[in-house]
């Protein structure tokens, strides 16, 4: 133990008071995080050679003599705080020697600065001499309900006056000798409460969220840790320039910045930072104690104008806080608007904390070189907290950040950032702020790097590729369907014998042909057919609605159709239907000839459909130059050699199959077609997995699941792909674990099937999205375009290679999506949320349409999803916004994963997902259904689910409207009871005081009821049975006793005798 | 019995020769559980008194004397023989000083049972200042309020005594409280309902630290609740060492205090008590 509380044994006890409010606010923020040194704050300096035991404990004691507040303890009751001054010679803190080896002082002063202190009347100061071989180093901690950052460099003071009076052997000082008792906080000035109400009306916090970092935790733990900065000397010059230019202290530039960093950062635009100031006041100014204000300063950051308009904003917002300093912010509190989802109690996240002369590091104590250390207590109550230590030479700043929300990366670069902002702003203080760079020399360079994707492509395409295979090898195995194997060779005549068929039917350079066959060598040899005509293609499965494909073959304008034998295609009248050549008989070499119409890079390879928000589905126009990037691409990445076999699984109108069809073909290696049915059956994906010894996977996490099920055991080795909806690291971890090589990959089909590509490392606990494929540059940029840093989440726009030439027959909707960069050139608003990693991989985070505000807090649907979906009883999850009458509710619908117990499968769920997500995030419905309503495209249909959520709570409401009571009297009570308390669920026999209600809300419901009813009510009467049953039986009781010109008895209420007659 | 007595409130009327007197404030609408809760519990055959504080606590400055003069004056009318004096928190101080007057009009000590007994004091009544003030927040703001209860913390730091402490926060409560009624459009029968209650309640509360309990309590049974910050938890916690051993007898439940009075095994437990002595 370091300290010995000596409390009075003897003589009248000091006087317990209440503590005062500004102490409460920081009790209950300790409640928070019970047993944590949140608030401990310390004067911690090592010396250079040994120090006096005696007189450390000499200097102590003469500090705690002086001041009444150090020797103030106290007491967290069932009431509130309360607290007592302990008489000086009652009163000892024993300073806790001990001899340290010199490795181990760093984590001892910790061990001494993050020791809990408690609220049960034991000193909130404890003090330790550590005995180290290359100096001494003394720690005094003490809690910050009793000191603050001031009083420690004046605790530091006092300390050393007395030590060096004490070795002197002398007495205390005689400055030292006055005891200072403990200064109260002064009322505040009504004018300063009525500054602040208007400073701070119509603020809305909920606005001060950053757009990088993760989302709160549900149970605060207010760890925390820290950055060290010290400004370069560009950004000092700027900070220099600016005060001069735009006639502003140095402390309003830094502010101004601060709001500019954390407004590009996604907050704001209206932003309040606190800023912590002294309130001791001219007559104590050396005052131990917990005497600061943290003062909420707003200030509207438009990003048009120049950091000139900034500055004029910050400044009005600093010097207005500096003549109201008197208004403690928790008086305002109540007043504003907040989510109360929360444990934050205050109007800012983000703290500005300015040191104008921080005192020296360096110092002497009794004659030894000393220094001063900065100890931090491992938490932070703010998200993020800028202190500024400002001295002529250099500012240096101390980024202190909560560890749930931001990580220590996040803190690097934001104060990286900021530097890099001031520079820029210096040069131009009335550029547009929105216009100037937010990123660090880190964010360009690993940005740079990860967008570094320049590769030569040969202008040839695939026709040209495959031709080149044909020729190597035309005997070799192309394709392998069940015991048929067609060659290179019969592949190439199959789809010389398509090209003639379709150019006798006029199909020729521009054309589009709708293929309709299943997965095999004529599929593969129709593609190559209808290249070699110049025309493109449009894939129709056989399996789809005669609508549908009657809808793709009108949309596509396909002039033909190749069809497999066996699939019957109705077309338009004048539109062929031609049967696919077969591929098993002769085999063919190409020629020049062959390729004579073989199409340029910006020719149409084929058209992919996808669901459009009209319903309808859209077409892209995929170029040969984008199809032939990617294969080329993935054929480097996969390592694709002659030898290799790679499944073709995927259904061919899902533009990821055309991986499995190409990268094999363009390398000499072999396709092994999977039939359908064996994306669902283990066993089957096991004999094909294992008959052809395959070496290259690609599907989709869906069918993984499947393959990781049935075939673990043949993964070992294998190439794996996977894309197409989001990959849960559960199922990557799965499949990783069973050897195989996996990577995750992404694309809107708008970018041409894959635009970035990673490899998962085994046991990932989250999956990235990799980096830009080959000639693909991937930026993530905010609302107003501009592009965002590492970590900053925003929208992820892709640009290169891949970039489709547009929608088929939609200019508006190409004009929307498909824009211009300055610098990337044209690219594709994936409306998916993503940012950047440290590491040059890109994280995905949802659909941008995804992000709802439900209650005032924005939520990511997809992160929710994300979250249930970590829970083994969960396959699939979807969670839609419910908008009910009494407020917008969360609905996560589920697919039971094989096995999961049905019963308390939504406790269970909920339970995770409390444990997990921030309070406003968690669904507060959990309705499992077998399957999701799906769109034409095979995505999860939200619009129906978000149907089928409002559906199942009207029918819910049916079942319960009968249940309201049939007693008019005491419905029109329960009306009454609601009404005041403000909530619906209280019921006949709801006691009002328990929800909510207190006395002043009584006596207004006694008016209430003597109004409507006619019936006087007594408070006292409400006090002896609050309910609205037990009201009715007194107003019954009253109106028995007809004329009612007396009041209720004060007794038990009578029994309502004649309840039918009474009721009115 | 001929007629109602003012200054007590009869929960049961079983027996017309004896009485039970409990001492508690009970017109505030409180979470805890009250008498009127415990005497379900007590079993059949009692005739059970509750002060009625607001009857006899006007002024924060009358002499404690007065309070329990008229409370026992009525029993003393009554004729009846009082079989035990029960008190609830801050109640049990004045169930020390009325304990002590029927020992005198009947000669011998009577059964005394406390429920985690409390003494007044400057903390205590600031909370309930506090509280008060505190639900009119919505009403007039929170600055407002906050404002008063600031005023009223400072009060409490600095008044001599529960007498003049409550003195300082009736003048804020009114104050306060006036502004909150008329925004709330209170009539008068409520408002002097309320501000009577208020002002009753911190008389009760000033009004107890005129008494010494201490050696009444040495004499009595103690029944203690789980909850740490509550009776002679709270007094231990506050001087460790100091009141290890406050009454003659001391039984402990673990159960909160707010459900004290409503856990029937206590009122089996006081029952028994009870009819030991008779």
């Amino acid at each position: 133990m370091l300290t010995t509380p000596a409390l009075p044994v003897d003589g009248p006890a000091p006087a317990l008071v209440a503590a005062n409010r500004k102490e409460q606010a920081l009790w209950l923020l300790e409640q928070l995080v019970p047993d944590s040194a949140v608030n401990n704050l310390s004067v911690v300096f090592s010396a250079e050679g040994p120090l006096g035991e005696w007189e450390i404990q000499q200097a102590l004691d003469a500090l705690l003599r002086r001041h009444d507040i150090l020797r103030t303890v106290f007491y967290g009751t069932a009431a509130g705080l309360v607290k007592q001054t302990v008489p000086a010679e009652r009163f000892t803190v024993a300073v806790d020697g001990q001899e340290t080896g010199q490795d181990e002082v760093a984590q001892r002063i910790d061990a001494v600065v993050r020791e809990p202190f408690a609220f049960d009347g034991r000193p909130l100061v404890r003090a330790a001499h550590l005995q180290a071989p290359d100096g001494d180093v003394v720690c005094v901690v003490v809690h910050h309900i009793v000191f603050d950052a001031i009083s420690s460099a004046i605790l530091l003071q006092e300390f050393i006056e007395a030590y060096e009076a004490a070795s002197a052997g002398l007495g205390t000082p005689e400055s030292l000798l006055e005891v200072q008792p403990a200064l109260r906080p002064a009322p505040y000035e009504e004018q300063s409460l009525a500054y602040w109400r208007e400073h701070l009306k119509g603020f809305d916090p909920r606005a001060l969220g950053l757009s990088c970092g993760t989302q709160d935790v549900p149970e605060p733990t207010l760890t925390g840790d820290y950055v060290l900065h010290t400004l370069s000397d560009k950004a000092h010059d700027a900070v220099r320039r600016l005060q001069r230019e735009l006639r502003a202290p140095e402390a309003v530039v830094l502010l101004a910045a601060y709001y500019l960093l954390l407004a590009r950062h996604g907050a704001g635009p209206d932003l309040v930072v606190g800023s912590p100031v002294s309130v001791r006041g001219p007559q104590a100014p050396r005052a131990i104690g917990y005497h600061v204000n943290t003062l909420p300063l707003r200030a509207y950051v438009d990003l048009a104008a120049g950091f000139r308009d900034l500055t004029a904003r910050a400044r009005e917002a600093f010097f207005g806080a500096m003549t109201h300093t008197d208004v403690p912010v928790d008086a305002l509190l109540p007043e504003i608007e907040h989510t109360g989802a929360t444990w934050r109690n205050t109007v800012f996240r983000h703290l500005f904390n300015y040191v104008p002369d921080a005192g020296p590091e360096h110092f002497e104590i009794d004659g030894t070189g000393a220094r001063r250390l900065l100890i931090e207590n491992g938490h932070s109550k703010f998200d993020l907290e800028f202190f500024f230590f400002s001295s002529p030479q250099e500012i240096r700043i101390r980024g202190v950040f909560y560890t749930e929300v931001l990580g220590r990366r996040d803190a690097e670069l934001l104060v990286e950032r900021y530097d890099a902002l001031l520079t820029a702003l210096g040069a131009d203080p009335d550029r547009p702020m929105g216009e100037v760079s937010v990123h660090s020399a880190m964010d360009t360079a690993v940005i740079g790097r990860a967008n570094a994707t320049g590769r030569a492509v040969l202008p040839g395409g695939l026709p040209r590729d495959l031709a080149d295979s044909v020729t190597a090898a035309p005997h070799a195995p192309a394709v392998v369907t069940g015991d048929r194997t067609s060659s290179y060779g019969q592949l190439w005549a199959a789809a010389l014998a398509d090209r003639d068929l379709l150019a006798a039917a006029g199909v020729t350079r521009g054309s589009v042909v709708a293929l309709a066959g299943r997965r095999g060598p004529e599929l593969a040899a129709a593609v190559l057919g209808t290249w070699l005509t110049g025309a493109a293609y449009v894939a129709l499965d056989p399996d789809h609605p005669a609508r549908r494909t009657a809808y793709l073959l009108e949309d596509s304008g396909a002039t033909a159709v190749l069809a497999a034998p066996g699939i019957d295609i109705e077309a338009a009248p004048g539109v062929p239907v031609l049967g696919m050549a077969r591929a098993d008989g002769v085999t063919a070499v190409p020629s020049d000839d062959d390729l004579a119409a073989a199409p340029a890079p910006d020719d149409t390879a084929f058209l992919i459909y996808t669901s459009g928000s009209t319903g309808l589905p859209k077409g892209t126009v995929i170029t040969h130059r984008g199809i032939a990037n990617v294969i080329a691409h993935f054929a480097g990445e996969l390592r694709a050699a002659p030898a290799d076999t790679t499944l073709w699984l995927t259904t061919f109108t899902f533009d990821i199959s055309s991986v499995e069809l190409f990268v094999p073909l363009v390398t000499g290696g072999r396709v092994a077609v999977a039939p359908d049915t064996a994306r669902t059956d283990g066993a089957a994906l096991h004999t094909l997995l294992l008959r052809h010894d395959v070496g290259i996977l690609q599907a989709t996490p869906t069918t993984w699941r499947t393959i990781v099920d049935a075939a673990a055991d043949r993964l070992a080795g294998v190439r794996g792909l996977t894309g197409g909806e989001p990959l849960p690291p559960a199922l990557a971890r799965r499949i990783t674990a069973a050897g195989c090589e996996l990577r995750n990959a992404y694309a809107p089909s708008e970018t041409t099937v894959y635009s970035t590509c990673g490899v998962v490392p085994d046991a990932t606990a989250r999956v990235d999205i990799g980096v830009p494929v080959s000639n693909t540059v991937a930026f993530v940029v905010d609302e107003a375009g501009r592009e965002l840093p590492i970590g900053v989440r925003g929208e992820l726009c892709v640009a290169g290679h891949g970039v489709a030439a547009g929608y088929h027959r939609r200019p508006e909707l190409t004009a929307e999506r498909f824009t211009d960069h300055p610098v990337h050139g044209r690219h594709y608003r994936t409306g998916d949320l993503a940012c950047w990693r440290p590491d040059g991989t890109l994280e995905l985070h949802g659909r941008v349409d995804r992000q709802v505000k439900v209650r005032g807090n924005r939520i990511e649907l997809g992160e929710v999803e994300a979250v249930l979906l970590e829970h083994p009883d969960a396959a699939r999850t979807a969670v839609v916004v419910d908008d009910a009458p009494s407020g917008p509710a969360l609905v996560a619908f589920l697919v039971p994963a094989d096995g999961a117990e049905p019963h308390g499968l939504a406790d269970r769920l909920w339970q995770h997902a409390r444990a997990a997500l921030p309070s406003a995030a968690v669904p507060q419905e959990y309705l499992t259904v077998d399957a999701f309503p799906t769109t034409v495209s095979q995505k999860t249909d939200h619009l129906a689910l978000t149907r089928l959520a409002a559906q199942r709570r009207q029918e819910r409401a049916g079942t319960t409207a009968g249940a309201e009571d049939s007693d008019e009297l005491v419905a029109g009570l329960v009306g009454l009871w609601r009404e005041l308390l403000q909530r619906n669920d209280v019921g006949a026999t709801s006691n009002f005081f328990a929800h909510g209600g207190h006395s002043l809300l009584a006596a207004q419901l006694a008016q209430l009821v003597e109004s409507r009813f006619g019936t006087t009510l007594r408070m006292v009467d409400l006090y002896n049975d609050a309910t609205p049953h037990g009201t009715a039986a007194r107003i019954r009781a009253a109106q028995h006793r007809t004329p009612a010109t007396e009041t209720a008895p004060q007794s038990a209420p009578a029994p309502a005798t004649d309840p039918q007659g009474a009721a009115r | 019995m001929s007629h109602a007595p003012s200054t007590w409130n009869v929960l049961t009327d079983d027996d017309p020769t004896s009485v039970v007197l409990a001492c508690d404030f009970d017109a505030t609408g409180r979470a805890e559980a009250r008498f009127t809760d415990f005497v379900a519990h007590l079993g059949t055959g009692l005739t059970v008194w509750e002060t009625v504080p607001q009857a006899v606590a006007t002024r924060p400055d009358l002499p404690a004397e007065a309070y329990v003069k008229q409370w026992t004056d009525e029993v003393r009318a009554s004729g009846r023989r009082v079989r035990a004096v029960l008190g609830f928190c801050a109640g049990s101080v004045y169930a020390a000083a009325v304990a002590r007057e029927i020992e005198a009009l009947q000669g011998g000590f009577p059964l005394t049972v406390l429920f985690d007994p409390e003494r007044a004091s400057a903390a205590s009544m600031y909370w309930q200042f506090h509280k008060a003030v505190g639900q009119m927040a919505p009403t007039i703001g929170a600055a407002e309020t906050g404002f008063a209860q600031d005023a009223g913390q400072r009060a409490q730091e600095d008044s001599g005594d529960l007498a003049d402490l409550a003195r300082h926060l009736l003048v804020l409560y009114h104050a306060v409280a006036t502004k909150a009624f008329d925004k709330l459009g209170i009539d008068a029968a409520r408002r002097s309902e309320l501000t009577e209650t208020a002002g009753a309640f911190l008389s009760y509360l000033a009004t107890a630290e005129q008494i010494e309990p201490m050696p009444v309590w040495g004499r009595s049974t103690v029944i203690t609740s789980a909850t740490p910050t509550s009776g002679l938890n709270a007094l231990r916690a506050l001087h460790p060492g100091r009141y290890d051993e406050v009454a003659a007898e001391e039984l402990r439940f673990d159960v909160a205090h707010v459900d004290l009075l409503r856990t029937p095994a206590i009122g089996t437990a006081v029952a028994a008590l009870i009819r030991d002595r008779a």
